[in-house]
């Protein structure tokens, strides 16, 4: 097709082992756009909302978007959907790398994964061809063995997406890693692919995308990567200093979480975890996805001492996770950490704040050595980077903590020292200190997560316009056109990161001339809306638990810094935020809103 | 007081500094204009704008850590006990 999509999908029945290739629901993706968005369309449209998210009812959808693959700036993305083994919400993790872009030069915008197979497998694609192979040799290993092992077996310009045992074996929070460092990594992704015995998919395709106004397409690509470039953030930070630039900024408007946010969130020695000292002492070079001119990524190298590893990251928030979080300043034990997650698939900032709560259940006594296997004190480098391992691969307590910290708190009789929303863990922003976040965490659709709506943009870094982040005034309303837009941007195939740079009139534009449309940019947003709603409608269905946060956002006070005193003012802001999507004041998309958007 | 610098601005182009001690100036900018006599060009076309009205589009400045455009903007007093951190913009997530 000449449009952006490919025009085909791939279904693979994994029971009885059959591969349709059968035609992209045209109306669907116009509707929806692609990726996060088609992909929850085709999940919510085949997939019963209380299915057992572990089970053979539970599709696993890897959907592509119509900018994937395409010229457009940092066009590597795709989403894996499904739902969640951790939060029982719809489940949509994206990623980067080249694997999306791959799967679209094969001829496909995408896979729906259907049933369980009864040994492990592995989808092979090349172009046409396409199969289910035995994977039972690659049971077990890690992602890096195992893509590795791909290459050889297949070819090295193959492109891999995988798991390890972690996902195999049903940790909660194990996601799906592509080009080896790349991952799909909130919610459980990785889980559920373990769940259906699907160790990998190798893709290799020789063809390209097309899309159905080449000239316009061409410009408007133009103007995108000249606001990219002009940009200070996306033409020269974010390359200079990767995603761990904002550990000193987030640390100096006192919204950096310390020990499991019990300390509150002024962390003294900030800067050893910082963007700057990991630039100046372990980067070896930079690391871009397909078609980015950011290019964000870390190639970093510990070179000696106990926590001697090379790797790729870590990013902000696992350098938060395994750094603040857990007390901890040492950045050789935070890259180690961040690179086991790499390495065993697992998602690092749910690890770390599982660890987090762990230290902080150990510290209270509700957890002992004996149960643990060794002492996990807050500041511990060793004892985190050890718990880390245990749970990658399988070991003793790690057991537990490859639950989640909610499920692993609740164990032990203290769910409130979870820093999670809907059990998905919170990342690296304090709620008490940047309002407009908490209300993002408390309102996401897959649980605690920052990249539905990101209000450190206008709360921090001032981008588009800054917005204090002590005061709930119009954050409601902005969080919602943040997380409408952010909606459309993850369906559209290029990555969130862009946003920085440029906005609605540039992806809106990109999307028009790719797809042959002539929608204005406002109806475009309305895609985002209507993905959003789709997903709460999901989530209400599958009875997931309202909307709110852990005790310790809403109760207890921050203790020092800017914010002293303050707690998150969720019920303030809440009600406002329903208005703003015209939902019922319990929160509920109402009749006519989902008529409105024309979800069915 | 104490003035610290992140990212770029530690760079010897802009002031080679992780952090620095000077008496108070009276506001931020009897603060900017010292900082800019004393590290000149690059440094001294980020902090203000060209109207020296607001802080300069390229940087982030907190006085315990409140950006000034939540305080009095370059009006802002100044006092021993202050710390001021300066940011380029940058992003990340």
């Amino acid at each position: 097709m000449n449009n952006g999509y490919i025009g085909r999908i791939l279904r693979i029945n994994l029971k009885n082992g059959t591969i349709r290739k059968e035609p992209l629901n045209d109306a669907n993706a116009s509707q929806y756009v692609g990726a996060r968005g088609l992909g929850t369309k085709y999940f919510c449209d085949e997939c019963d909302p209380a299915c057992d998210p572990l089970g053979p009812g539970n599709n696993l959808v890897i959907m592509t978007g119509p900018l994937t693959g395409t010229a457009a700036p940092s066009s590597g993305r795709y989403n894996a959907v499904a739902k969640s083994p951790l939060t029982g919400t719809i489940g949509a993790a994206n990623s980067g790398g080249h694997f999306g872009p791959e799967l679209k030069f094969a001829g496909y915008d995408g896979i729906i994964f259907e049933d369980i197979s009864e040994k492990p497998v592995y989808l092979y694609i090349n172009d046409d061809e396409v199969e289910l192979r035995d994977a039972s040799h690659l049971w077990g290993r890690d992602v890096f063995d195992t893509t590795e092992a791909l290459y050889e077996e297949c070819g090295s310009n193959f492109r891999v997406a995988c798991i390890s045992a972690a996902g195999e074996n049903g940790v909660l929070f194990a996601g799906i890693m592509n080009d080896k460092h790349r991952a799909a990594g909130r919610g459980g992704m990785g889980a559920v692919m373990g769940s259906k015995k699907l160790k990998a998919i190798a893709v290799k395709g020789t063809g390209s995308v097309k899309v159905a106004r080449p000239e316009a397409f061409f410009n408007e690509i133009v103007e995108a990567r000249d606001s990219l470039r002009a940009h200070p953030v996306t033409g020269a930070g974010l390359s200079a200093y990767g995603t761990m630039i904002l550990v000193n900024i987030v640390n100096g408007v006192g919204g950096l979480p310390v020990n499991n946010g019990s300390e509150g969130s002024l962390f003294p020695n900030a800067d050893e975890i910082s963007g700057e000292t990991l630039t100046a002492r372990h980067l070896i070079r930079n690391k871009g996805c397909f078609g980015c001119p950011i290019g964000c990524g870390r190639l970093t190298e510990i070179k000696a001492g106990a926590f001697k590893s090379k790797g790729e990251g870590p990013e902000y928030e696992a350098g938060w996770s395994f750094g603040a979080d857990c007390g901890i300043d040492d950045l050789g034990a935070v890259c180690n950490a961040n690179f086991l997650c790499n390495q065993y698939g697992i998602d690092p900032i749910t690890m770390g704040a599982t660890v987090a709560c762990a230290m902080e259940l150990y510290k209270i006594g509700a957890i002992t050595e004996e149960d643990v296997g060794f002492p996990l004190h807050f500041g511990d480098a060793a004892a985190m980077v050890r718990a880390t391992e245990m749970t990658c691969k399988g070991e003793g307590f790690g057991k537990i903590m490859g639950l989640g910290s909610y499920r692993m708190a609740e164990k032990y009789g203290h769910p409130e020292l979870s820093m999670s929303v809907k059990k998905q863990e919170m990342p690296a922003y304090d709620g008490r200190a940047i309002q407009g976040i908490g209300l993002e965490y408390a309102t996401s659709n897959r649980g605690g997560c920052h990249v539905r709506g990101y209000m450190i943009s206008p709360e921090v870094l001032g981008i588009p316009q800054a917005m204090d982040p002590l005061t709930t005034e119009n954050k409601p309303a902005m969080l919602k056109v943040f997380q409408d837009l952010t909606a459309l941007c993850d369906a559209s195939g290029i990555c969130l990161f862009t946003t920085f740079g440029i906005g609605l009139k540039e992806i809106a534009g990109m999307y028009r001339e790719a797809v042959g449309s002539d929608e204005s940019d406002e109806e475009i947003l309305l895609k985002g809306e209507r993905i959003w709603n789709l997903e709460k409608r999901f989530n209400i269905a599958a009875g997931v638990e309202k909307d709110t946060l852990p005790p310790r956002l809403l109760r207890e006070t921050l203790p020092s810094g800017p914010a002293k005193g303050r707690v998150n003012e969720l019920y303030t802001m809440l009600a406002e935020y329903y208005a703003a999507r015209g939902w019922t004041k319990d929160g509920i998309p109402t009749d006519n809103k989902l008529e409105e958007l024309g979800i069915k | 007081m104490t003035i610290r610098f992140f990212a770029y601005y530690r760079d010897p182009e802009y002031t080679g500094r992780k952090e620095m001690t000077m008496a108070a100036p009276h506001t931020v900018r009897d603060l900017g204009d010292a900082l800019c006599s004393q590290f000149g060009s690059p440094f001294a076309e980020e902090f203000f704008n060209s109207g020296r009205t607001a802080p300069g589009d390229r940087i982030i400045i907190m006085i315990n850590g409140r950006r000034v455009e939540f305080l009095d903007g370059l009006d802002t007093l100044l006092r021993e006990s202050d710390v001021v951190q300066l940011f380029p913009v940058v992003a990340g997530g």
